[in-house]
């Protein structure tokens, strides 16, 4: 899949620009707070529909402007995509239009295989189990449209079941047929989500080993491995089964009943799922280095890009900030993996200091200069 | 900008209304003002009468002007079926199929915890007492198809089991959330392709 161009109208701090694209490696150059970020931004929105950063649609309209408009064409299957997205702040309403069949409210962008890796990722390892479910949700439900709707309704029977429970702590004695209609819910959903979590873990985690591997050479401690928690314990045996699986469930949801009602919220679900990296068995976390943790990122972001690329179609694989974060090797293991992708969009803010990693490739690549919201084609 | 206190009344009372925001509250108050005196009492009058004359069915909850409404009334509708629905105008949705010819019962709701919406805040026990009274023999629940609507047709499910009334869910599946108002072929086709699996 690759970008051939993109306008922008009245976006962050594009007033009125037109972009072509090549696919392959594009480099965007440009000092700090010039715009690089927001271009990727109008990017990855128009192959998702969705922003990386925006809280809110708004957000994203040049500053005193009413509105905002992006317009591209994405190949895609071998088809070229036409792509329209615009949002006006006196409608409040967001409109897109793929090849000008007008999208309803509710309904979903196709799904694009687009890669995202921002510094932001580096630090996965470190952070606290919320953001990395929050990785999986982004990263999962970028490929499906049921594991997201599966995800939303779950997260609603859970607030839902929440309230009740801090209800009958609080106020007064709730009935317990009254906690069932949201605990069928928690298991239902939640066992679908929990399959698919362990199954995209699996399938990311086997590649990330070969890439981890690849890049650090065989031995004993450099084997990664992506180790799935799930909040509610099942044995991987039982994994493909999804009726097992919403027994289990609801088996252990039940036997937390008194405790969850002494605490006065729910301590049983996906709601506490992590996952850990170890490597050579160890938790990464605690002892891996710094440049061992971010390498052990780098080949999850690989193995995402191989998973795409054997599944469906090379993606686009889109690096904001990172260069600046990495050291020569680790630089030279991301660019290894370009070769899996159809288009690379990197930025960096001083030309020079990616010429040694990327002109000893001798690959073509676009440079693209971006200066206070303009958009300059090089080469 | 100030507005003389009369217009401001006005515009508070439009905002009240649901979808109505500040701006278009003010659009439509001083639309009202341009508008024929005879017009703007015609309004009036249409709003106050139909707020008089319009209550709930005291058998079904659907809204009429009698005291048992007319498709409660008909004879000809299948006494022993009954199709649960969250609001009056979702009947609307449903008659206009012409498909179903059973009776039907609005709940006013569904339950959510989070709004403080329990059973007795809907018409639920109501309901139990018309299943016990023993006429009905097949519920057909058409809540919303969210999370709410669910939980609410699963509720109602258990609680009349022990009645002996058989009880279906609507025939959608289970599409994406949103309103059964807006469940036409469309939506239900697609929220069943949503569910899919892509892997
Ligand atoms: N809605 C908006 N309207 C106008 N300008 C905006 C809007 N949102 C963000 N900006 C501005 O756009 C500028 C460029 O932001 P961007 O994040 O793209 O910079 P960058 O080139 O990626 O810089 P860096 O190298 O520091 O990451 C910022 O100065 C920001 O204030
Ligand atoms: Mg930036
Ligand atoms: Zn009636």
């Amino acid at each position: 899949m690759f970008i051939k161009d993109l306008q922008l109208t009245n976006f962050r701090n594009f007033r009125k620009e037109m972009v072509r694209f090549k696919p392959g490696l594009t480099i965007l150059q440009g000092a700090n707070a010039q715009g690089k970020s927001n271009l990727l931004e109008a990017i990855y929105h128009l192959c998702l529909g969705k922003s990386f950063r925006a809280f809110r649609e708004s957000d994203m309209i040049l500053w005193n402007k009413p509105y905002y408009f992006l317009q591209g064409n994405i190949v895609f299957k071998n088809r070229i995509h036409k792509v329209e997205i615009g949002y006006e702040v006196g409608k409040r309403r967001k409109v897109c239009k793929i090849n000008g069949i007008l999208l309803q409210k509710g309904e979903d962008f196709d799904f694009c295989p687009v890669v995202f890796f921002s510094p932001d990722d580096l630090d996965l390892i470190k952070r606290g189990p919320e953001e990395r479910r929050g990785f999986l949700d982004r990263e999962i439900g970028q490929l499906s449209a049921f594991y997201r709707d599966c995800l939303q309704r779950y997260k609603k029977a859970l607030r839902q079941k929440n309230s009740l429970l801090k209800i009958n702590k609080l106020k007064k004695k709730v009935d317990r047929g009254l906690f069932t209609p949201w605990n069928k819910q928690i298991i239902y959903f939640g066992s679908r989500i929990l399959q698919q979590r362990a199954r995209l873990l699996s399938i990311w985690g086997q590649f990330a080993a070969k890439n981890f591997a690849h890049l650090f050479g065989q031995g004993k401690n450099s084997t990664l491995m992506l180790e799935y928690h799930p909040g509610v314990t099942i044995d991987p045996e039982i994994m493909n089964n999804l009726q097992e699986i919403e027994n289990e469930m609801a088996l252990q949801i039940d036997r937390a009943t008194h405790q969850e009602s002494e605490k006065g919220f729910s301590l049983v679900g996906i709601h506490k799922d992590d996952f850990t990296f170890l490597l050579g068995g160890k938790e990464a976390k605690r002892f891996a280095s710094q440049g061992q943790q971010r390498s052990a990122i780098i080949s999850l972001k690989a193995a995402q890009i191989q998973f795409y690329s054997k599944n469906y179609e090379k993606p686009i694989f889109i690096l904001d900030d990172i260069f600046s974060e990495l050291d020569y090797t680790r630089r030279k293991q991301c660019i290894a993996l370009f070769q899996e992708a159809q288009q690379i969009f990197i930025t960096h803010t001083l030309h020079e200091v990616l010429k040694d990693s990327f002109l000893n490739q001798k690959a073509p690549y676009s440079l693209l200069k971006i200066n206070e919201g303009r958009i300059e084609t090089v080469h | 900008m100030i507005f003389s206190p009369a217009i401001t009344r006005l515009i508070e009372a439009l905002r009240r209304l649901p979808g109505i925001g500040p701006k278009t509250a003010q659009r439509l108050a001083f639309f009202v003002l341009s508008m024929r005196k005879e017009d703007v009492e015609e309004f009036a009058h249409a709003l106050l009468d139909a707020k008089k004359r319009v209550r709930q069915c005291s058998r079904c909850f659907n809204l009429t002007e009698e005291e048992v409404c007319s498709i409660c009334r008909d004879p000809r509708r299948e006494s022993t079926l009954l199709c649960v629905v969250q609001e009056a105008r979702d009947i609307y949705v449903i008659e206009k199929t012409g498909q179903y010819r059973g009776l039907y019962f609005v709940l006013h709701g569904a339950l959510s915890p989070l709004e403080g919406i329990g059973p007795e805040e809907l018409k639920i026990p109501r309901l139990l007492q018309r299943l016990q009274e023993g006429e009905i023999k097949e519920v057909i629940m058409a809540t919303n198809p969210n999370v709410e609507g669910d939980a609410t047709a699963f509720y109602i499910a258990e609680s009349a089991r022990p009645l002996g009334v058989k009880v279906m869910r609507i025939g959608f599946g289970l599409p994406v959330g949103g309103d059964l108002e807006y469940a036409d072929q469309l939506t239900m086709s697609r929220a069943l392709e949503a569910r899919r699996e892509m892997f």
